[in-house]
This record gives C-alpha cells, structure tokens and sequence, in this order.
C-alpha cells in the first residue's frame, strides 16, 4: 500500500513551468534537461517502457551480477603457450580471427593479408599467392576467436603454432587467451602481408613464446588488471596507450627476463624496448576472462562481447548466445598519416572493444592525457569521452581509478537499454589501416557502434524475457 | 510563388510550449502561409514533407534536433519568420534549468543521482515517451504525477496496474493537479493544512474543491489527481482504489472528497470501500443515474454541494456561497437591453465548463433550453450551434490550443474570443473563469479585467467572473477579485454560482441565482 509523502522531493521530467513553481515554494526540485528517447522509434519505446518497467527489477538484479563479475573478477595471466596446445577446439589447419563469424570471400582486405600470413608462417603455404589460394579454396578454417574463449587485436589472425597468453580468473573460473602483441612496424596485425610480417610471426613463436614460457614459469601468476589499475591512475586508458602498464610489467618481470637463455634474451630485449603496446593483448585477454564469467549470468541488458572483423560489427548480451550484427562502421574523427585520407582507411576492425565492456579504454579516456591529446587536445574531450560511457553504464569500477575525476571509477557494464534510449553507442578509439594497398596503419580516430545492432539485442531480449 | 524554408538545429530540444511559441510568433508574421517549429521525429517529418517541404533539407536530422519550417510569400517573410521563431524560441531556452554552471541532468538516472532522496517525480513530456519515464520513476520508488496527454489506454492501465503492485501511485495521465505532503505539483492552489483529502479524476474541479476549502475554512491534507479515465469500466479505478486505501490509513486526513465527472457507477462502487471507514463524498458532475453508494458515502451533483456536505461532515458550516449575489444580479439586469438572451461561457477550465453545462442545462430545467458546447453533455448539442443559441465553451480543449498554449497559460486566445462577444448584440452574458494557483498565468486579471472593463463601458453584455484561488496563491486572490469587480464584472464566490447567475441574467429573474444545488 502506498504510503503517502511527507514532504515531496521532486525530479520534473518536461515542462519547466512546473519546475520553477516547485522552486517558487521552496521544494527540492531536479529538472531533467529531457530528450526524446530511442530516436523517437515508437516500437523501442515500448520495448524500453517493459524493460525498465515490468521486467525492470529483474534486469537490474541480472546486471547487478554482471557488474559484480566484471567488477570483482581476478584474471592471472598463468601460462604462455601456443594457441594449438592451449586454446579449445584450436587444431588442424584452423585459423582464428577477429570478430564475428565471416566467409573468407568476405573478408576485408587487411584482414586478408593477415590471414596469409599466418598461412605461410604456419608453414601451410610458401608464399602469400599459394596462401591466398589455399584460403580461397576454402582449404583453411576460419573461426572466430570469440568462439573459442578467446580475442585478437586489429587486423589478427592467429595459427596454432601462435603463442598465446592462458589467463585464468580466479573467482569465476573462467579461461580466456590472446597472442602475444606483434609489436609496431611492418606486422600482420595491422594488415600486412610482407616477409618482414611474416618474419615477425615467426620470432613470436620460435622466440618470443618460449622466452615468455620461461620467464612466466620463474616469476608465476600474474594479476593483470591490478597492474592495469596502477597503468589507469599513470595515464594509460589500456587500448589506445598501455605504456605505463607495459613498463610495469617490463620492470616486474626484469629478474626474470635478464636470467633468459643468451639466445632469447637480446632479442626479447630489443622486442619489449620497441614494444609499447605490449600490454593491450594481456589486457584483452583479462578483460574476456571477466566477459566470460558475466555471460553466463541470464537475462540482463549488458554486452558481453563487442567486436568487428573489419566487415561486420557484432555484440552479443550476457545470457545469450545469439550474435546482433550489422556493418562494420567507419573510423571517424580521425588523424591520417600524411599522404592517406578517408577514402584510404578500412572500416573499424579487431576485439580489442571487449576492454570497453570493462571499464577500460573509452570509460578510462578521462585519465589519459595522451587519449586526450588524439581526442582534440583538452581534458575536457577525455572527460566528455567518459561521460559518454557513464551515461550508457550501470556501474562503476572499484579497481580503475580516475585522477583528474577525483578518483571516481570508471564507467563498467554497457547497458544496451541506455544505448537504445539516449542513442549513444560505445566510441572506440582505435587504429586505422589501409582499405587495400597493404601498407598498414595509416592514422587514428574513433569508431563509432552501429546502434542498429543495439535495438535488435534488446528487442532480442525483450523477446526472451516474455516467452 | 511560395517560398519553402526550412532550417536544422543539431541536439537542440525545445518542450512543446515553446515549440508552440516559436510556432506562433512565425505564423504572426505577414505573408506566412504556413510554419512549424518542432522536433525533428520521424513523425513531424513526415508531416512536413506532405507539406511540400524538401525531405533533403533535413537529412540526418533525428529526434533531437529542432526543425523550423516556413511557406511565405517571399523570401523576405521568410526570413523574417524564421527569425521572428529562432528568437522566441531561443530567448525562452534555459527557463527551468538549475542555476549554476553545472550541466543539469539528461536523465531521471542523473538526477536521482544528485538527489537520491526524491519522492516524486512529475512527467509532462509528450505522451508518447510518457510511460516510459513513469516506469523507469516507478523503478526508481517515485509517485508519478503524469500530465503528459495521450498516453494509451493500454499502457495506463499497465502503468497502474504495476504500481498498485509496487504500493506507488501514478496519477494521471492527463492529471494536472496534485498537492502531497504540502507540496502543489502541477496547476494546484496554495491551501491551509486540514483534513480534507481532494482525491480528483477532473482537474479543476480539484483545483475547485481545494480552494473552497480553502476559504471556507476547512483546509486539505492530499490533493491526488487520477487522470480523467481513472473511474472509467476501462481503468477500473485502479489508482482511486490506491488513493483512497493510503488515504483510509491517512492520520492526517479525516474526511474524503472524490470529484469526477461521471464515472462508470460500477467502478466508483467498486473503489469506494477502499476508504475503510472515512466518510467519502462523492462530487460527481451531473450524478449518474443508478448510482447507488454504501453507507457512509454522500452523493453531490456539483463541486459547490460537493464541498457544502464536506464542510457538513465536519461539523462546520459554509459561509452562504449566494451572499449577496441578488442584488448585483438584479442590478446588472436592470441594465441589460431587452434583446440580450444568449449566454456565452468561455471558460479555461475544462471541469467547471462541465459543471457549467449541467448546471444550466439539468438544474434549471426549462429556463433555458439547450446549451451549446465543444464538450456537451449530450452529443446533439455539439458544435457548430445554431444561431440564437447558448454556447459554453472548453477552451482548454485541444482544437483551440492547437498552435498555442493553454488559456490558463497565457489568456491571449480568449481575449479575442471575448471581444468578439463582446461586440456581439445578442449575448447577455459571458461567463469567464479565471484560475489562480502554481501553473497559471502571474496576473490573469491583468490581461482580462481591462478588456472586460472596455466592454462593460460601451454597454456590452454583462460579464460574470469567478475567480478560482486562494488568499496565498502568488497571484494575490483579493487584487484579482478587485479587478474584475472594478472592471464592472460580477464576480461570484464559486464557479457553480457564476453559472447561476448567467442564468438568472438571461432569465431576468435574480432569484435564480440563489438556486439550492
């Protein structure tokens, strides 16, 4: 039975006639800065209205849970192995790539280049022709990462031989992997086909790999995201700049790479000095660790996979199996190398978005000078870049601290009602390669997701809720 | 040849009042032939493009963003218009928003934010994102107070239905008019604590009842709107039955007063038990037929008798509503031409237009014949009237404020209304009600009162005012009431008497005015 108010407190939600007659008798009174929700699309109006409304409860106990997972979860990185050895359901001539699910005819053409070369560093093919044939003879299966509990940056595709990290999160069980960074420069990672990516693929495993098995043996487990932590409060956002955390983890691991064999340490040296976005796989692969363990909470808003293959972009809600998909956007708002421009750059591509869905990346900008520097030049941009994940999160970290926000959290647990109501998708801040000429990494920008993909998971979920 | 302009304002919502008013003020320039100003939802657009306006002047605009459009004569008029709109609209931007450099909240998530405590949440935004934001209030543990017009029948019998579960109440939609724990939200009277609770499915017929109560003496603990179709067979009066249930658990209200225009009887007799053992009286415009009560409840056919047996049922005794109403009447007749029969009520207020239709029509059987009405009591009487008959008009209803805001807002459109009465030879009287209280316009009578004086002074019909408010309503109830009694009007002391007296005007026969109801 209601209970009838003693004295009212106000939030006025549309005219503000009535707001200044609550201010003119002297009531607590918030007015809303209202906007039209959904884009004024009726039919997700009523979508929403049940979501906040009769299934609201329910859903916010489904997302508190969630957030807890993302929010409490300990990833340790506790092996370095190869992707054959270590990742399920990985073996034969199988290769894993970003996003979600695509026919090789369909691939873009970075994504393609990495893929031949991973062929030919598999050993599949001599050259990048016969590679390209083997591809397109369909005699190469193509999976996704995703599928198989694990994620791969930009353009990646990864054969079995590939070293990869084995996180294991130590409150939710879950198991999760990703390859070793390849490192800046001619790599395949970011859409290159030429020996010297090739080369790179191959001193990833035959160096690389094992020199990290050894120095991961002698050091153990490692807590990843508390060196992430430490990485956000020195101005990494952990996607677009993880240098303070991969010097960290330089520094941390010294004793044990200064003991490595003569024959690995030199290289491994020159590799990690050359090398400062190391630390964005480790992370990719922690932040699915805690994506895992949330997904299999049912029936709540959040997203738990996010990510684009450079054709298509694709999230997924926790509780579901079902892939929302749409056209890969383009990458906006960006700084070209000089020389390239808009009509050179391929859409947005990789999964590392999966950080966004834990509170790094776009909801840590604010603490990032450097982000703030690519985002227009002022801390006002990085917060606004934050605020953007705040309005659209349910929570906020306990363990990613903001600084210059007084140490607020950062923004965890996107949830695909405020996407659909406010029309704000996640903002990635990510690399741009060439469309099709294979020289790589051409500039810089945001991508923006594509809502289309956003209104289908919620009338998806709508629809599970009220079978 | 007609010129088409149309202009874009990227993330730039206006609310409706002043959209309407940017709206306006094009259309007020010369040589316009047709203007809007509105957001750019999928369904204005729609409405400008079958206004012959190029769909690719607005390509990428989307719901939040602000679409002017403009035919004029000329390309100058339309330039004009366009600013004539851009500065309305722009100068009027900002009202309402907190002081501060902060950015006010977007959402009801933010604010709550700021203000966790919050109790109440008041939605007025358009009716189709209405539910909506009640449900996410519901979510949040807020009472709603909803006075966002169309809002379906469907989705207002599942916002109620929820919270009478969630033991919340959501009043409305359509409802403009509460007063909880002291507070007036919405178009509400400034009243005195006491142990009356107003519990209303009519607006001001609430607005009515409380500030009678007010003068008379008795005061209000609750004013709690329903909406207009709460009482009906299709909502079941699932909110009065919450209402009244909180209210039976009430300690500071002894008594209930429940207005309404007429329900469905099945529903009120439902409902009325919820009142546990308070007495409840029941003002129902016009009484239904077949209404049968259970004990303790006392039936009233007009808000005037309905707050009479109110007072009664406390043991108190109203002041006499007719006081004096004889002699002004009589002395307004002794003025009038022979020629003037016809009365003509203008009134802001859609329950007392109401009230005025059954009054004239139903308590004064063969005086007056049929009335008139956009709103009529029965469906032969509807608009357009034949010539030589009485009309009674809702001005509050939507096709007079289509293009402007409502007459309790801004009296503009029923000035003209009465001037143009008030030219005419065969009207007697013009009713006009004019409603004090949070929401209304600052100074009615500073608008009306000298046009009713110019009319009265070049010997026009007689004009009979009643002023709803109360001694603390921020208009100043006295300084109101003066100016009309000043401009020459006669100025009743209910909205039920002001009616009687028109009556008794047409009629030439002043005791009607004195009229028991």
């Amino acid at each position: 039975m209601s209970v009838l108010p003693g004295q009212a407190k106000v939030v006025n939600i549309g005219l503000p006639m009535f707001a200044d007659a609550l201010r003119a008798q002297g009531v607590a009174v918030e007015h809303v800065d209202w906007r039209i929700p959904a884009g004024g699309d009726l039919t997700a109006v009523a979508t929403l209205s049940r979501l906040y409304g009769d299934h609201g409860s329910a859903v916010d106990g489904a997302n508190a849970e969630v957030l807890r997972r993302l929010d409490s979860g300990v990833p340790q990185l506790v092996e370095v192995s190869t992707a054959q050895q270590a990742v399920p359901g990985m073996g034969g001539r199988t290769l894993l790539h970003c996003g979600p699910a695509i026919d090789f005819g369909q691939v873009c053409d970075p994504l393609r280049r990495s893929m031949r070369a991973a062929v030919v560093a598999e050993g599949w093919a001599t050259d990048v022709e016969e590679a390209q044939r083997l591809l397109a003879g369909g005699d190469v299966a193509l999976e996704p990462a995703n599928h198989h509990q694990a994620v791969v940056p930009m353009a990646s595709a990864i054969g079995p031989t590939a070293p990869v990290f084995v996180v294991a999160d130590r409150e939710g069980g879950t198991r999760s992997y990703a390859p070793v960074n390849q490192g800046p420069g001619e790599v395949a990672w970011f859409g290159r086909d030429t020996d010297a990516a090739v080369e790179r693929l191959r001193f990833l495993r035959d160096v690389a790999g094992p020199a990290l098995t050894r120095v991961l043996s002698s050091a153990g487990p490692l807590d990843i995201l508390n060196l992430a932590a430490q990485g956000v409060s020195m101005g990494d956002d952990l996607h677009m700049r993880t240098q303070a955390a991969t010097n960290l983890l330089v520094r941390t691991w010294l004793p044990q790479l200064a003991e490595l064999p003569d024959q690995q340490r030199g290289g491994m040296a020159r590799f990690l000095s050359g090398n400062h976005l190391f630390f964005l796989t480790l992370a990719m692969a922690a932040a699915k660790a805690l994506t895992l363990w949330a997904e299999q909470v049912s029936g709540s808003s959040i997203i738990t996979t996010m990510s684009r293959n450079g054709t298509t972009f694709g999230i997924k809600l926790a509780g579901s199996p079902e892939w929302h998909i749409t056209a890969a956007p383009p990458i906006t708002d960006a700084l070209y190398y000089s020389g390239y421009g808009p009509e050179d750059a391929a859409p947005d591509i990789g999964d590392s978005a999966v950080l966004e869905l834990v509170g790094l990346g776009g909801p840590a900008a604010a603490g990032s000078p450097a982000v703030a520097a690519f985002l227009g030049g002022s801390m006002a941009d990085a917060r606004r870049a934050t605020e953007a994940f705040r309005q659209i999160c349910v929570g906020t970290s306990s363990r990613f601290t903001l600084p210059p926000l007084d140490f607020s959290g950062t923004p965890v647990g996107v949830d695909v009602r405020r996407v659909v109501e406010l029309g704000i998708t996640p903002q990635i801040t990510t690399g741009i390669l060439h469309s099709s000429s294979g020289v790589g990494q051409i500039g810089a920008g945001v991508a923006t997701a594509p809502l289309e993909c956003f209104t289908e998971a919620l009338a998806a979920l709508d629809a599970r809720l009220v079978r | 040849m007609s010129i088409a302009r149309v202009r874009l304002f990227r993330d730039t919502y206006v609310d409706s009042v002043v959209q309407l008013a940017g709206t306006r003020a094009m259309r007020a320039v010369d040589g316009v032939e047709w203007a809007t100003a509105a957001m750019a939802t999928p369904a204005n657009l729609d409405t400008l493009a079958e206004q012959g306006f190029n769909p690719q002047e607005w390509s990428g605009g989307s719901a939040n963003d602000l679409v002017i459009a403009v035919h004029a004569s000329s390309e100058e008029v339309a330039e004009e218009a366009e600013e004539a709109g851009r500065t309305t609209i722009f100068d009027s931007r900002g009202a309402g928003s907190s002081s501060g450099t902060e950015q006010p909240p977007r959402t009801l998530r933010d604010a709550l934010d700021r203000a966790p405590d919050s109790n109440i949440a008041v939605v007025s935004v358009p009716g189709d994102y209405a539910a909506l934001e009640a449900h996410k209030a519901l979510s949040a543990g807020l009472d709603v107070l909803l006075f966002s017009d169309n809002v379906s029948l469907v989705a207002e019998v599942a916002l109620k239905q929820r919270a009478e579960r969630l033991g919340r109440l959501v009043m409305g939609p359509g409802a403009g008019t509460a007063m909880l724990g002291g507070t007036c939200l919405g178009f509400a009277n400034v009243t005195t604590p006491g142990p009356v609770a107003v519990v209303a499915a009519a607006g001001t017929g609430a607005q009515e009842a409380m500030s009678l109560l007010d003068r008379w003496g008795a005061g209000v603990s609750h004013v709690i709107g329903l909406g207009g179709r709460d009482l009906s067979a299709d909502v079941g009066g699932i909110m009065a039955r919450s209402a009244l249930r909180a209210l039976a658990h009430d300690e500071r209200t002894e008594v209930v007063l429940l207005v309404s225009k007429p329900p469905s009887p099945e529903v009120v007799r439902a409902v009325l038990p919820a009142a546990g053992d308070k007495p409840v009286i029941a003002a129902l415009l016009g009484l239904p037929s077949g209404m049968e009560v259970p004990d303790g409840v006392t039936l009233a056919g007009t808000l005037e008798s309905g707050v009479i047996a109110t007072l009664a049922a406390l043991g108190r005794q109203p002041s006499n509503p007719a006081a004096g109403l004889c002699e002004r009447v009589a002395d307004a007749i002794a003025e009038l031409p022979e020629q003037r029969r016809l009365i003509r009520g203008l009134f802001s207020g859609g329950t007392l237009c109401y009230e005025s239709l059954v009054i004239l029509s139903r308590y004064l059987p063969g005086h007056l014949g049929p009335v008139y009405s956009n709103t009529p009591l029965d469906s032969a009487f509807g608009l357009p009237a034949p010539a030589g008959s009485h009309t009674c008009l809702d001005l509050g209803e939507e096709e007079y404020t289509k293009g402007r805001p409502h007459p309790m807002i801004d009296p503009e459109a029923r000035i003209a209304l009465l001037r143009e009465q008030g030219t005419d030879p065969d009207v007697a009287v013009v009713i006009l009600d004019v409603v004090l209280g949070y929401g209304a316009h600052d100074d009615p009578a500073g608008e009306l009162a000298p046009v009713c004086a110019e009319i009265t002074a070049n010997g026009g019909p007689v004009i009979v005012v009643y002023v709803l408010g109360t001694q603390a309503d921020p208009q100043g109830f006295d300084a109101q009431r003066r100016a009309f009694t000043d401009a020459g009007c006669v100025v009743t002391e209910t909205a039920a008497r002001a009616s009687l007296s028109a009556a008794a005007i047409v009629s030439r026969d002043p005791e009607l005015s004195q009229t028991q109801l």
